[in-house]
């Protein structure tokens, strides 16, 4: 893989001026604890609750879970059954995160998010669709939560507990 | 921590530094430029000073050319012959100028003598004189200067001041210790003035060498000129005698003052003068010279952090390592070195993540150096052999293979074994071509600054997707 040009100008930019990185979607993200847990009969009948994104960007690309919770984001209040799913196919791109995944029942959905900030935190604005691209879900917000360290300790990237 | 290091290594070698002994170079000095004026003949008895007969060629040419090619070869002195001396002196831009103005005020005091007008003739001689002063034309033609300082002494007998004729009239005998009057041209009070200067002006050889010292060290600054060596040539009670004055810039001063006496045949003589000029050489305070750079030191040694670039690489985004290179040299000629480089890295995340585990790697360098250098720099060219040893490590542009921690569920479900490269311990080799520089703040202690590239050509499967890495460095070290 030979560099181009504007590749070895953006590495030298990037030695002299040091690493900074641009907007991303790394980390955790939550929907809000204290309003009225989220519907998601479209995609869990008969389940609302409360989602939480652990993600991993690497340049666009994205990878991480979606977890499930009912009242509180804990391990004793995840969904029974089906409490994550992984993030397949994610990316950040245009300020807009892209991502499907697999229910369990073998049904695939999509997730669009936007990023924006609302002022205190940098939040994750979108809907889950179908992959027809039908909104099954009322607007979505996630918040970003903790920080860089999240993930790791509490240990998000184990991935999906194998039933 | 990189920087932690660059300041560990610098002063390590700060303290190494201190804790050699001071290099013993073997001296040197910075020529002297010397201006060797034509021996000076006031030989000529006075009472030959109305003869109708010139006076006769004495030694004065003879060992002046002898004198001016001993000065030459003293050590670390550049002489400057001083015919062509004269010729740049009357060719420099301001010469004919003031040459013009000094004649037409003395062709204008003579006018005005003629005319009784002797206080007007005195101060236009005098201007005459300032004119020609400025363009130092006693060095040109002494003997043009000598007769307007003659006008100017009869100019003044006749105004009835005869001490400061007496002045006027020693100069030009001075001048032109040549001059000889037809008897009964000038009324005889002024014959003889002019014999009494004449005598004068061969008694005092010493004192009128220089008799404006900030005039000379003017004119030698003009012309860049360290020393001025004047020579007289004199008779005392029958014995000749060589005067010989140096007139120092630096010091502002005459540094050298020696008569000596001039006996036997030519070649005594010439003996004389030589080991007169030799005490002069060996008694020179002289400005040393540092040796050049290459002449001082054999031995180097340097460290450098370093920050290395592959342009050839496995992953998404170019790869960037950061390490430290440590280096040594030995010149077998002054601008010829043996250079061995040894280089340890260490893998940079870069930007896509896609190096699963960093990357270490340590690479040996061989090669000769070529270099040049200044006062206190040197600039090298290193083109040397190769030898980089890559540790293990692995490669994935799946985001899973990067997110799921080794061994977690969400790795086994997400990253299949076929998303990961996995490349074993790898030695690369080939060439690699290093540029550098050196800057010495202290007598061995230097900083420096290297770029270089490699290309590598074996293994020759080109089984690994790594080459031509591209280094910065900088860093410090010694030289001894």
């Amino acid at each position: 893989m030979i560099p181009s040009k504007i590749q070895v100008l953006g590495c030298l930019a990037v030695i002299l001026l040091g690493c900074s990185s641009g907007p991303n979607v790394d980390g955790v993200w939550q929907t809000p604890s204290s309003d009225t847990p989220v519907s998601l009969d479209a995609l869990f009948p008969g389940y609302d609750g409360r989602l939480q994104l652990a993600l991993g960007q690497y340049g666009k690309d994205v990878a991480g879970t979606l977890r499930l919770y009912t009242t509180a984001f804990s391990l004793s209040h995840q969904f029974e059954t089906c409490p994550c799913v992984y993030v397949e196919r994610g990316e950040f791109q245009g300020n807009v995160f892209t991502f499907s995944f697999e229910a369990c029942g073998g049904n695939r959905f999509i997730g669009v998010f936007e990023k924006g900030d609302d002022g205190d935190n940098e939040t994750l604005r979108g809907v889950i669709q179908d992959e027809k691209g039908v909104p099954l879900t009322e607007e979505l917000t996630f918040a970003r939560v903790g920080d860089d360290n999240q993930i790791l300790e509490e240990e998000l990237n184990q991935g999906c507990p194998a039933d | 921590m990189p920087s932690r290091l660059i300041t560990t290594t610098l002063v390590l070698s700060l303290v190494l530094g201190a804790s050699f002994p001071v290099l013993c170079a073997t001296a040197q000095f910075k020529d002297q430029k010397v201006l060797v004026l034509p021996i000076r003949e006031l030989v000529h008895s006075c009472d030959d000073l109305f003869s109708p007969h010139p006076p006769p060629s004495g030694d004065a040419v003879q060992l002046g050319r002898f004198l001016q090619q001993q000065v030459t070869l003293a050590q670390y002195t550049k002489t400057i012959s001083y015919s062509k001396f004269r010729s740049e002196l009357a060719g420099s831009a301001s010469y004919k100028e003031k040459l013009v103005l000094g004649r037409e005020r003395y062709l204008l005091a003579k006018e005005l003598y003629r005319e009784l007008r002797q206080t007007e003739a005195e101060d236009n001689l005098l201007r005459s004189i300032r004119f020609l002063q400025q363009i130092f034309y006693e060095l040109v033609e002494p003997e043009a200067l000598a007769e307007i300082y003659l006008l100017l002494g009869v100019t003044r007998m006749e105004l009835g001041r005869k001490a400061e004729a007496h002045l006027a009239f020693k100069k030009a005998m001075f001048l032109n210790p040549r001059l000889r009057i037809q008897r009964g041209y000038y009324p005889e009070p002024v014959e003889q003035a002019l014999s009494i200067a004449c005598e004068d002006s061969r008694r005092s050889v010493g004192s009128i060498s220089f008799e404006d010292v900030d005039r000379a060290l003017q004119f030698m600054k003009n012309w860049k000129l360290d020393a001025i060596l004047i020579s007289i040539l004199s008779k005392r009670e029958e014995k000749t005698t060589l005067f010989l004055g140096v007139l120092d810039r630096r010091s502002r001063s005459v540094v050298y003052r020696e008569t000596i006496t001039l006996a036997g045949s030519m070649e005594e003589k010439e003996a004389q003068i030589s080991r007169a000029v030799g005490r002069w050489s060996a008694c020179t305070a002289r400005d040393s010279i540092q040796p050049r750079l290459e002449e001082r030191h054999r031995y180097v040694f340097s460290a450098a952090y370093q920050q290395m670039a592959y342009l050839s690489y496995p992953t998404r985004s170019i790869l960037n390592t950061t390490g430290f290179s440590f280096e040594s040299g030995f010149f077998l000629l002054r601008n010829f070195a043996l250079v061995a480089k040894a280089q340890f890295t260490s893998s940079l995340p870069d930007r896509f993540g896609d190096m699963l585990s960093p990357l270490t790697s340590f690479r040996l360098i061989l090669g000769p150096a070529f270099s040049v250098s200044g006062d206190w720099w040197r600039l090298y060219v290193v083109p040397g052999a190769e030898v980089h040893m890559l540790g293990a490590f692995s490669t994935s542009s799946d985001p899973d293979c990067k997110f799921y921690k080794k061994d977690s569920d969400g790795f086994e479900a997400m990253c299949p074994g076929g998303q990961i490269k996995k490349y074993p311990v790898t030695f690369l080799g080939g060439v690699n071509v290093s540029l550098g520089a050196q800057f010495f703040f202290s007598n061995r202690l230097f900083l420096s600054t290297a770029l270089s590239i490699s290309t590598y050509f074996m293994p020759f499967d080109r089984s690994i997707e790594m080459n031509f890495p591209v280094a910065v460095e900088a860093g410090g070290g010694i030289a001894f």
